[in-house]
């Protein structure tokens, strides 16, 4: 009987990283197969949107949301810290820049307001970080569950506050609130839905935290926490105090983005299940795709966020079966890239 | 006296969630976290609702077993063959599935509800107590539940028993999602009866919590399921005789649950969990051991 | 005649750039004990790995009884009848003796099947309740139950990986016996240490294994020093500065490090460690030495932060400690060098530049680096390699290395030695003593007594969780014998 034995193999870099490109190509040619299966237009039509989507400059709506989460998320994920809480990170995030945007005197002021809201939104995604990263660190409760369960918790609170005390006076049937004012609100690009300050912050954040992981002894001994947290202490280095801080980053880098979402996009507050919409949960993948590394994950977003623009460029029938078929579609390119990453490192033998 | 006893104990929901729980019980028993279960409760709920709906309740049991085991292969395939990371693996997993899920019940789906199927209380009852303690059996009293056990303790020494960890992985991933499809089924047919899109997405996620509260013990897992299946029932008690908003309600289950577990791993109780220490592990067979 | 019952024909496997073994062939006869012989890292353990499936070899075959059979896990090993007993018992801790056993023989854990092993265990004077949890049962208790287990199917080869090494010297007796006993009868063991006498005790042939290669074969009598010479071949060493010669001013210096009756508990919350108490002076190098299994582990862990003491002091140059984290002992002057340096020494994802920087408090400079890892002999010298990519011993360097990058007040050194060849070991030793004299404090928990003695200025005996002897002044190595005989016998 033929059996398989999976065993490791050393692929020179430049092969590995040729590998994960020819993946994403091929998952790509697969997804623009899929998608004209299933929207009923032509393959080669398909291919030139899925090309056109590549070049849009509306491709910025999106990096400008997955490039900060995945930026956060690649120093948690380094410190081996499981935050599957961006989604909900980032719907507090917009709650708290509402707040500040809305109810808040700050609001009205032309250029502090975008700042505070931002800021505060910020502070909102730390806190609500801090919460699973404190019962992991200090009750030893496994972060990857509370984390999940707390993304819930926030869309359901979010939604509580849409539909009640926040709800606003002008908005008919909807569930939502009031516009904020035009002094909170960033300007978009004319035509697109994107915030050249929100980009240009993505990458500078990009440089910073390339810096901090890999020139700082902070970042160093962080990275090392993935593979031994007794060989960071025993090097002198407090690894709950590190691990503490790479949870808080996430979190804020999160609830930043969920800021900029209602200051750039929404200019009000939506249900959190609309204004996150799965994008936290998709921003953990981006950060692996990127291999946990900033410049990767530069890569790693535009692809995905391609991808989304793919995905809606492509909308046939309604709403939902977009969404749906986009899910489809990200979810096995995902897949896809964890198949690349085994072909990299490993090979099958049947004996 | 019995009677209520017995409405609690034949709940619908208490009896898909206990299904649920111990199917998720027995894959990360093997040492697998199981986070793909949401997208695959997800998909086989709306497979569940249009092959009901289309071709009949029998044929749609089956249709959905068969589509949920398949998926569940794929699953298995990722964390053994391709050793891939457990948690990356269910989330990429989850997101294509909840997709599918909604596109197939999306093109199939002839209205947005089906006639319930009507079953006895006591047959009800009596399927989430069997199970709970077959289950038990299985994992504590069988040559397999040993074999399962021991690779989600420690894979390396299981193998070097003689326990081929891919093959017992994937029997405990099929006995698993067995029970997460019968779970399903009951759920769509009896409880819910009614389909939209994404519908049972965040119950993989609650169980895999409520098992780990369980410290993954199918009978310490029961009661906990049919509590949380009473808890929900009566929630929208709540919602109706005290006005509490809806959203307060739909979160309620899931600040629960996060409390439990809080408890559980906080407290001296965690001293007496035998979790799979394995769990989330990616087992390389060849891995030089220090 | 002897008759061949398997050909191993050469046997090939590389982990990563390390090369395991590197085209190894031998035959192994009926009724015979073959003894494989080799210092750490030779490859021997992977000999062991690939005769019982655990490892598939990138080429080459092995053939039993004239045919060539494939193993792609250790369940078709067992099928031809191969089983493999480890140093570190293979047994799953958190299950029942008896499930251990079931998973092993293929049954269902049933009362039936409890009595059975009960009978069979009896018959090695073992009575033990079934039932209990392995983590509950003694080392050598598990060693002998690894054995039953593996009698119990009636296998055809035996394969023990040092398995008897570090059982008391009355048991590794029985042990022997058993084995001898069962190679009648056309079955075979395959017996791997690195230790000579015990070799020699056990063996009917002997194959040296020296860096993947058969390095020489003995068809019968062999002595001592030509295993020796092919085990290790013709190096030089350093020599070491015998120790008399360094007696120094330690009488009146401080106590940099003070154990203050520790008790300490093991992963299972049994006492490992006893109301123990040890100082260490500043420039004094203090040894303690036990058999594996009595508590050492525990305590260095303790002493470094590690696992938590339950009651009792450790104190690091005066301050009180016993409650703070690992990190904040280094902070006090403590370098703790565990004994598996992939798992608590280094990060093996990083680089070894990496490591240094986190070792070091200050910036290190490039050259500072690169002194280090010629210093430690550390090859390759590129610092920008990967840890996980080298040898086991290379990895123990890094971890070391950070002894030349800190300026502690007291070092804890938990078997530094183990998976060094001789030259890095005299060399390892070496810092350690050059750091006693520049007046630090050296706390050695090994379970080498050969090192011990050559280079402490004490020597304490650990058995149980406790000192059970202490040796001080004069010249050590003449109380070797009496070293030895407390270890096992307390």
């Amino acid at each position: 009987m033929a059996r398989i034995v999976v065993v490791k193999r050393v692929l020179p870099p430049s092969l590995s990283i040729l590998t994960r490109f020819l993946t994403a190509f091929i998952g790509f040619l697969i997804a623009v197969y899929i998608t004209s299966v299933a929207t009923g237009l032509g393959f080669s039509e398909t291919l030139r949107t899925a090309f056109e989507s590549f070049l849009d400059l509306n491709v910025f709506r999106y990096i400008s949301v997955f490039l900060p989460i995945a930026l956060g998320l690649a120093i948690a994920f380094n410190a081996n810290l499981w935050n599957l809480g961006a989604e909900g990170q980032l719907v507090m995030g917009a709650v708290g820049a509402t707040y500040i945007a809305l109810f808040t005197p700050l609001g009205k002021m032309d250029y502090i307001a975008p700042i505070a809201s931002l800021a505060f939104a910020a502070i909102i995604g730390l806190l609500w970080a801090l919460i699973p990263s404190v019962m992991r660190l200090y009750l030893g409760v496994n972060e990857a569950v509370t984390t999940l369960l707390m993304n819930y918790i926030a869309y359901y609170f979010s939604s509580y506050l849409v539909k009640g005390p926040w709800r606003g006076r002008g908005v008919y049937g909807y569930t939502t609130t009031d516009m904020i004012p035009d002094a909170s609100k960033l300007p978009v690009v004319p035509g697109y839905s994107f915030s050249w300050y929100i980009v240009v912050t993505a990458f500078v954040l990009v440089a910073i935290v390339y810096l901090l992981l890999y020139k700082t002894r902070f970042g160093i001994s962080l990275r090392a926490l993935s593979s031994s947290i007794a060989a960071v202490e025993l090097a002198g280095i407090s690894s709950k105090r590190l691990a503490l801080a790479a949870f808080c980053i996430s979190g804020a880098f999160a609830g930043f983005v969920g800021g900029a979402e209602i200051l750039v996009y929404h200019r009000k507050l939506v249900e959190g299940s609309i204004v996150g919409s799965g994008m936290g949960f998709t921003s953990i993948m981006v950060a692996w795709l990127g291999g946990l590394n900033p410049i990767g994950i530069v890569i790693s977003s535009y692809y995905t966020a391609a991808l989304y623009r793919l995905s809606f460029a492509l909308q046939i029938g309604s709403a939902a079966i977009g969404d749906a078929l986009a899910k489809s579609i990200i979810g096995t390119l995902f897949a896809a890239t964890i198949v690349a990453e085994f072909v990299s490192k490993y090979k099958i033998v049947v004996r | 006296m019995v009677e209520p006893i017995l409405t609690i104990l034949a709940d619908p929901l208490a009896i898909a969630l206990t299904l649920w729980i111990l199917g998720d019980i027995v894959v990360e028993r093997s040492g697998v976290i199981n986070l793909a279960i949401d997208g695959i409760i997800t998909f086989s709920i709306a497979v569940t609702f249009v092959a009901v709906q289309n071709i009949g309740y029998v044929q749609g049991l089956l249709i959905s077993l068969a589509s949920t085991i398949a998926l569940s292969l794929i699953f298995a395939t990722f964390i053994n063959v391709l050793h891939a990371p457990h948690v990356l693996t269910g989330l990429s997993l989850n997101i294509a599935f909840y997709g599918v899920g909604a596109l197939i019940g999306l093109r199939y789906m002839k209205s947005r509800s089906l006639v319930p199927i009507g079953i006895g209380k006591p047959i009800l009852a009596l399927i989430g107590v069997a199970t709970a303690v077959l289950t038990w059996f299985t994992l504590y009293r069988s040559r397999l539940g040993t074999e399962i056990r021991a690779c989600g303790f420690n894979p390396r020494a299981a193998e070097a028993a003689g326990v081929r960890v891919w093959r017992t992985r994937y029997i405990a991933t099929i006995i698993g999602y067995t029970l997460v499809s019968i779970g399903s089924y009951i759920y769509t047919t009896i409880y819910r009866s009614g389909w939209s899109q994404y519908t049972g997405m965040g119950y993989g996620f609650l169980a895999i919590t409520l098992a780990m509260a369980s410290s993954w013990h199918p009978l310490i897992a029961y009661p906990i399921a049919i509590a949380f299946g009473y808890l929900y029932t009566s929630s929208y008690a709540l919602q109706l005789l005290y006005g509490v908003p809806t959203d307060v309600v739909n979160a309620l289950p899931f600040m629960v649950s996060l409390a439990v577990v809080v408890i559980v791993y906080a407290t001296p109780l965690s001293k007496k969990v035998a979790m799979p220490k394995a769990l989330g592990e990616v087992y390389f067979r060849e891995e030089r051991a220090a | 005649m002897n008759r061949t019952f398997i050909r191993v024909v050469d046997l090939y496997k590389r982990f990563g750039d390390v090369v395991a073994l590197d085209g190894v062939t031998l035959d192994i006869f009926f009724n015979e004990i073959l003894v494989v012989l080799g210092e750490n890292g030779s490859g021997k353990s992977t000999l062991a790995k690939v005769l019982y499936g655990v490892y598939v070899p990138d080429r080459g075959k092995i053939i039993v009884d004239g045919s060539e059979a494939r193993f792609s896990s250790p369940f078709d090993a067992k099928k031809k009848g191969f089983v493999m007993i480890s140093q570190r018992p293979q047994l799953i801790d958190d299950l029942s003796i008896l499930e251990n056993i079931a998973l092993f023989i293929g049954e269902p854990p049933s009362g039936t099947l409890a009595k059975r092993i009960e009978d069979f265990l009896k018959r090695f004077d073992i009575g033990i309740d079934v039932h209990k949890k392995v983590f509950s049962i003694s080392y050598t208790e598990k060693q002998f139950i690894e054995l039953a287990k593996a009698l119990l199917i009636n296998p055809r080869l035996l394969i023990v990986d040092e398995a008897a090494t570090y059982l008391p010297q009355d048991l590794k007796t029985k042990f022997f016996e058993i084995l001898r006993r069962f190679v009648s009868d056309n079955r075979a063991v395959i017996y791997i240490t690195h230790k000579i006498p015990e070799a020699l005790e056990i063996g009917n042939r002997f194959v040296v294994l020296r860096r993947g290669k058969v390095a020489r074969v003995f068809n019968g009598a062999a002595n001592p020093s030509e295993l020796r010479h092919a085990m290790f071949g013709t190096e030089e060493y350093l020599k070491l500065v015998s120790r008399q010669l360094l007696q120094r001013l330690s009488k009146d210096s401080k106590n940099v490090l003070s154990v203050d009756k520790l008790v300490v508990l093991d992963d299972y919350g049994k006492t490992a460690v006893d109301g123990l108490s040890i100082d260490v002076r500043a420039g004094e190098i203090v040894s303690i030495v036990g058999v594996a299994g009595n508590g050492e582990k525990e305590l260095g862990e303790a002493i470094a932060g590690l696992r938590k003491a339950s009651s009792g002091s450790v104190k690091i140059d005066g301050f009180d400690v016993t409650k703070s984290p690992p990190s904040e002992r280094t902070r006090k002057g403590l370098v703790y060098i565990p004994e598996d340096p992939f798992k608590e020494g280094t990060a093996v994802t990083l680089s070894i530049i990496e490591n240094m920087r986190m070792y070091a408090r200050e910036r290190l400079s490039q050259d500072v680096v690169l002194d280090a890892i010629k210093k430690l002999g550390i090859v390759p010298e590129n610092p920008a390699i990967q840890v996980s990519k080298l040898s086991g011993g290379n990895v123990q360097k890094v971890s070391i290395s950070r002894l030349l990058l800190t300026m502690p007040k007291v070092v804890v050194a938990h078997n530094p030695t183990r998976m060094l060849d001789e030259r890095s070991r005299a060399l390892v030793l070496d810092i350690l003593q050059r750091f006693s004299l520049s007046g630090g404090g050296v706390l050695l928990i090994t379970e080498d007594v050969d090192e011990a003695v050559q280079i402490s200025d004490k020597v304490a005996v650990m058995v149980d969780g406790r000192i059970a002897k202490l040796f001080e002044g004069g010249n050590l190595e003449s109380f070797r014998s009496e070293i030895e005989k407390a270890m096992v016998h307390g």
